[in-house]
């Protein structure tokens, strides 16, 4: 399951980010799938349990990329730090950054999966994946 | 143009719910779906939104501060309606937790209304109802917000032509909650439960428009969702039964036995064995569908047992296995007596089966959750009536404690339900165990008084003769009487 998800995963984030990704434009590109993770998620799980759900991927990540710590509060967030999770991937170098970014996306999916099913999980998830209009991330300025 | 308003009824897809309703839900009806935690609900809302939702007709879930929505899905999938396709299309998920923490219900209301003017969905949920009187009360909300936000609310959907349920735990079913009145319909879901058993109950306490079937409706939650069990509907009386005619006759399949009714049973009559452990009741009810078989009439068996394979009767597996007699064996934990009769009616049905066989009254009440045993006599009479309406002939056996200080023929007083009863017993003669048979009642009809002896061999029960020379043979230890002379053989 987790393998052909992995590239689905690394396909979007890269679709995002351009093939050639300096650090902002991979961190513009995180923000931009989160945000449309948000879009699809928050309107059905409610912003807190979205944040939840990140909060919990963050940590699972964080055991492979222990900076990832920082992506998320350690206090209890009513909603996706979008400005903290720019800033944690701004700082570090490509392409560390990249397999973390990778490895929080496919953590959030397996932990979807876990709770409604990977059958939902996909019917939710689909069109960001898959997505091949998602275009650059530059135009992304709202931070 | 037609004078009168056609008010469309929507099928729910919840077997049994459509006929307690008095022929499904009406469109753009207010419903609210009451009941204490756990009675099932959030489920009787999913199976009824993924059973009425398509593409022309989208449905909209909010949740609002009951059951985290992760946790629903999650749970909600378990069932066999859950259509993950719909997801998404014809059916979206809104989650108003975060609304509806603020506590003004305006805000709730105004969220609602926005979405349902973008979807313009032909259906609205909003689970859970007390969640958002909750969140009014804890800001100081005074009630008749509460009230006014649910009649806002009706009076939106109405006019938004969208079918609207509000899930909610009330408090009691007694308490004057003005949202009662606002609402359309009114479905209560109970949970009673006695010593280990739990039974789920529903009633329709209000549906405007229609006729409800009033009254606690046994359901039960399965895999599938929820079934409700909806009294079995009256079959058009069969002609042999209407003209109630005791000419048409059944076999037993006991030759002796036969005569000794008068003929055979009449058709459509229920027959009423009873007699203690291992006189020969299953025996004989096994020669009854043996005979049917024979004749090519099919048959349906209902065992209560702990045990059937152990004790279930070479003949009677047989016939299951060549199809000839349909097996009804419920051994579902807390039975109501819609539940049996809706499985004994359907199999009845499938196969125009023209007898049937109960084995045993005995184990029947004990399938039965405890709380219908108090009714156990209504519980039969209703069995009864519903399979004499079904038109077939009824064998139905009771275990009976042998008295020899008293005479009895059934153990719950049920002898003047049937039309029929034939008692076994043991005797003592000769410091030898023997079985005697009777024919106690056979209603509008003559036949044997006689008590005649007889015995189990490997081709079923063998009718023998009167034991002329006992005399006290209920009283289970005949005597032998004084002969005179000349001594007749055989009394029948």
């Amino acid at each position: 399951m987790s393998l052909p998800e992995s590239r689905r995963i690394a396909g979007a984030l890269a679709r995002r980010s351009g093939p050639q990704p300096d650090a902002v434009q991979l961190a513009d590109a995180v923000v931009t799938l989160w945000r449309e993770i948000d879009a699809a998620l928050a309107p059905i799980v409610g912003t807190r349990g979205l944040a939840a759900l990140h909060g919990r991927s963050v940590y699972l990540a964080s055991q492979q990329f222990a900076w990832l710590k920082t992506a998320h509060g350690n206090s209890v967030q009513t909603e996706i730090d979008f400005h903290g999770l720019r800033q944690t991937f701004m700082m570090q170098p490509l392409p560390d950054s990249q397999a973390a970014a990778s490895a929080l996306l496919l953590a959030f999916h397996d932990l979807l999966a876990s709770m409604v099913g990977a059958s939902l999980t996909e019917r939710l998830l689909q069109a960001i994946w898959d997505n091949p209009f998602g275009g650059h991330a530059a135009q992304d300025v709202s931070e | 143009m037609t004078p009168r308003v056609t008010i469309h009824r929507l099928a729910t897809g919840v077997p049994g719910l459509d006929t307690v309703l008095g022929g499904g839900l009406p469109e753009f009806s207010f419903n609210l779906i009451a009941g204490p935690p756990g009675c099932g609900k959030t489920t009787l809302a999913h199976q009824m939104m993924f059973a009425l939702a398509s593409p022309e007709r989208p449905a909209l879930y909010f949740t609002v501060l009951g059951e985290p929505p992760l946790k629903m899905l999650r749970y909600q999938q378990q069932f066999a309606f859950f259509d993950h396709d719909a997801v998404n299309t014809s059916v979206r998920f809104i989650n108003l937790s975060d609304v509806a923490a603020e506590g003004d219900l305006e805000k709730v209301l105004h969220r609602i209304v926005e979405e349902v003017r973008a979807v313009g969905p032909g259906l609205v949920f909003v689970d859970s109802f007390r969640s958002v009187v909750m969140s009014g009360v804890a800001e100081g909300v005074p009630v008749n917000t509460v009230q006014h936000f649910v009649q806002q609310l009706g009076v939106l959907m109405t006019s938004w032509q969208a079918t609207t349920f509000l899930i909610g735990e009330y408090f009691t079913e007694t308490d004057a909650n003005p949202v009662f009145t606002v609402a359309d319909g009114l479905i209560w879901l109970r949970q009673s439960v006695e010593r280990n058993s739990m039974v789920r109950k529903l009633e329709i306490m209000k549906m405007r428009g229609q006729p409800t079937l009033p009254g606690l409706h046994t359901f039960r939650i399965s895999n599938a969702g929820v079934t409700v069990f909806a009294p079995v509907a009256r079959a058009t009386t069969k002609s042999a039964r209407a003209a109630n005619q005791t000419d048409d006759r059944v076999s037993l399949g006991v030759p002796g036995l036969d005569a000794m009714l008068g003929g055979g049973l009449p058709r459509g009559y229920s027959l009423l064995v009873a007699g203690p452990s291992g006189s020969g009741k299953s025996i004989l009810a096994a020669a009854f569908l043996a005979d049917g078989a024979r004749r090519g009439e099919t048959g349906v068996i209902a065992v209560f047992e702990q045990h059937p394979n152990q004790s279930r009767d070479r003949t009677v597996a047989d016939l299951i296995d060549a199809g000839a007699v349909g097996l009804v064996d419920s051994r579902a934990p807390d039975l109501s007596i819609d539940e049996i009769l809706l499985l004994l009616v359907a199999e009845v049905r499938r196969l125009k089966a023209t007898r049937v066989v109960v084995d045993s009254l005995s184990g029947f009440e004990l399938a039965l959750a405890p709380t219908f045993r108090s009714d156990f006599r209504e519980s039969l009479s209703r069995l009864v009536t519903a399979l004499a309406a079904e038109g077939v002939t009824l064998l139905m056996t009771s275990e009976l404690e042998d008295r020899y200080t008293d005479l009895r023929f059934s153990p719950y007083g049920t002898a003047f339900m049937t039309d029929a009863v034939i008692v076994q017993r043991y005797i003592e003669v000769e410091s030898r165990l023997r079985r005697v048979i009777a024919v106690v009642k056979v209603r509008g009809t003559p036949h044997s008084d006689s008590l005649r002896e007889f015995t189990i061999t490997a081709s079923g029960i063998q009718i023998g003769v009167t034991l002329p020379d006992q005399e006290g043979l209920l009283g289970g230890r005949p005597t032998r009487k004084r002969l005179n002379h000349g001594d007749a053989s055989d009394g029948s």
